[in-house]
């Protein structure tokens, strides 16, 4: 598990330099990073998680990344983006493109609606993080009228 | 009939000159891949630090909208979009700047102009970048150790291609999917060997093409209720992601095809 929180923390920090995000915020993605690494594996523990654990991460990520951004006055999107990249099912997607070529239909279509469904409770999770959290974190703003 | 003082420091400048640099701001973050919520408050903002009201500001991913006072409205086009957070985050900042305390229309534009092509990091570091990240999700993507060099090698071949790519007049979706094409190649090298997981390094190289400021623009556009956009985002991810997807199994559909080894 620290192993693969360590990864997930160098992978976001990774990524934020990819996408041009200054050195001295990095490290906060990077902690948001292992932090939505290590509640979605705690997750993933429980048998029968299915997806759980992609819409814990991707809550994690887009909840700490509204504190960080009210906190160093940043766009929230420095802190998801290179965060959630870790959680897109690249892998799911990979699996289901190799069915196909295979001529499994089946398995492709089965690893191609689990991507999709998994891109769905990222999206949820993230959307969920915002909605609710804005409202607490900036009384004074009406949702769209803010930084 | 005395005209009324104004706090900006300076000659006041002409309206349409204020709000086409007001514009000139919006524009450059629509294209960088900023929400709509942030480019509509920020080019308010703005417009208000420049005594320019009322102003009302309309902006989807493909056009910006601006009606200014007396009846002035400004209308711009949007054909090129890329991804950027330096530049969000650059034109973000001085718009707080400038509301705090206004500086001369000039000395925004100059600091706007300097914002627009703020890039933190050199393009020759951005492969090497690529190269680190694509390693480090190879890793995650169930890769052991021995996968980490293919995979980087993948990702900073990817970044590349890209770079050298959007250089071209090539059409990005198009572009996106010759990357891939690219991306694909140290995976198939390699995938001979048995000690490698060709499927870790693949998805770590296509990992660099995921368009994830995209997918959180669009889920963030939705929920402040920016329909048209977030539709429109959602699309255009599905669409990279399906270029991404179809230039990487070409090459593994010749691979296979020829009878070539893949776990």
């Amino acid at each position: 598990m620290i192993r693969e929180a360590v990864f997930a923390a160098l992978t976001t920090i990774a990524f934020g330099l990819l996408y041009q995000v200054r050195t001295s915020i990095l490290w906060i993605a990077g902690g948001i990073g292992a932090l939505a690494w290590m509640a979605s594996f705690t997750v993933n523990l429980m048998p029968g998680a299915g997806l759980l654990g992609d819409f814990v991460g991707a809550f994690v990520v887009g909840a700490l990344a509204e504190v960080a951004a009210l906190w160093k006055k940043q766009p929230v999107t420095i802190f998801v983006v290179p965060a959630i990249i870790s959680y897109v099912p690249g892998y799911l997607v990979y699996e289901s493109m190799v069915a196909f070529l295979k001529n499994h239909f089946n398995q492709g279509m089965h690893f191609g609606m689990t991507a999709v469904f998994s891109a769905a409770s990222l999206s949820l999770g993230l959307a969920l993080a915002t909605a609710l959290l804005r409202p607490l974190l900036r009384p004074h703003h009406i949702l769209n009228t803010d930084s | 009939m005395t005209k009324s003082t104004t706090r900006l420091p300076g000659p006041q400048p002409a309206p349409l000159d204020a709000l086409q640099a007001v514009v000139d701001a919006g524009l450059a973050m629509l294209m960088s891949g900023a929400e709509v919520s942030r480019v509509e408050d920020t080019m308010v903002r703005l417009a208000r630090a420049y005594r320019i009201e009322p102003v009302d500001v309309v902006a989807i991913p493909t056009a910006l909208f601006v009606a200014g006072p007396d009846g002035r409205s400004l209308v711009k086009r949007i054909r090129h979009r890329s991804v950027n957070l330096a530049v969000v985050a650059e034109i973000n900042q001085l718009s707080r700047n400038v509301a705090k305390n206004p500086i001369p229309l000039d000395e925004f534009r100059e600091q706007l102009e300097r914002a627009k092509h703020h890039a933190v990091y050199a393009p020759w570091l951005t492969i090497l970048f690529a190269a680190g990240a694509a390693g480090l999700i190879s890793q995650l993507m169930g890769g052991h150790l021995v996968d980490f060099l293919p995979a980087a090698f993948s990702g900073g071949l990817t970044q590349l291609t890209r770079r050298a790519l959007s250089l071209t007049r090539i059409p990005s979706n198009l572009s996106d999917l010759l990357s891939a094409v690219v991306a694909t190649l140290p995976a198939l090298a390699v995938a001979r060997f048995s000690i490698f997981q060709p499927g870790s390094i693949l998805v770590g190289g296509i990992m660099v093409l995921t368009p994830g400021l995209l997918f959180t623009s669009a889920i963030r556009d939705g929920i402040t209720g920016d329909l048209v956009s977030a539709a429109s985002r959602l699309l255009e991810a599905l669409l990279v992601g399906g270029a991404v997807a179809a230039g990487a199994s070409l090459p593994l559909y010749f691979y296979l095809h020829m009878g070539g080894r893949w776990p």
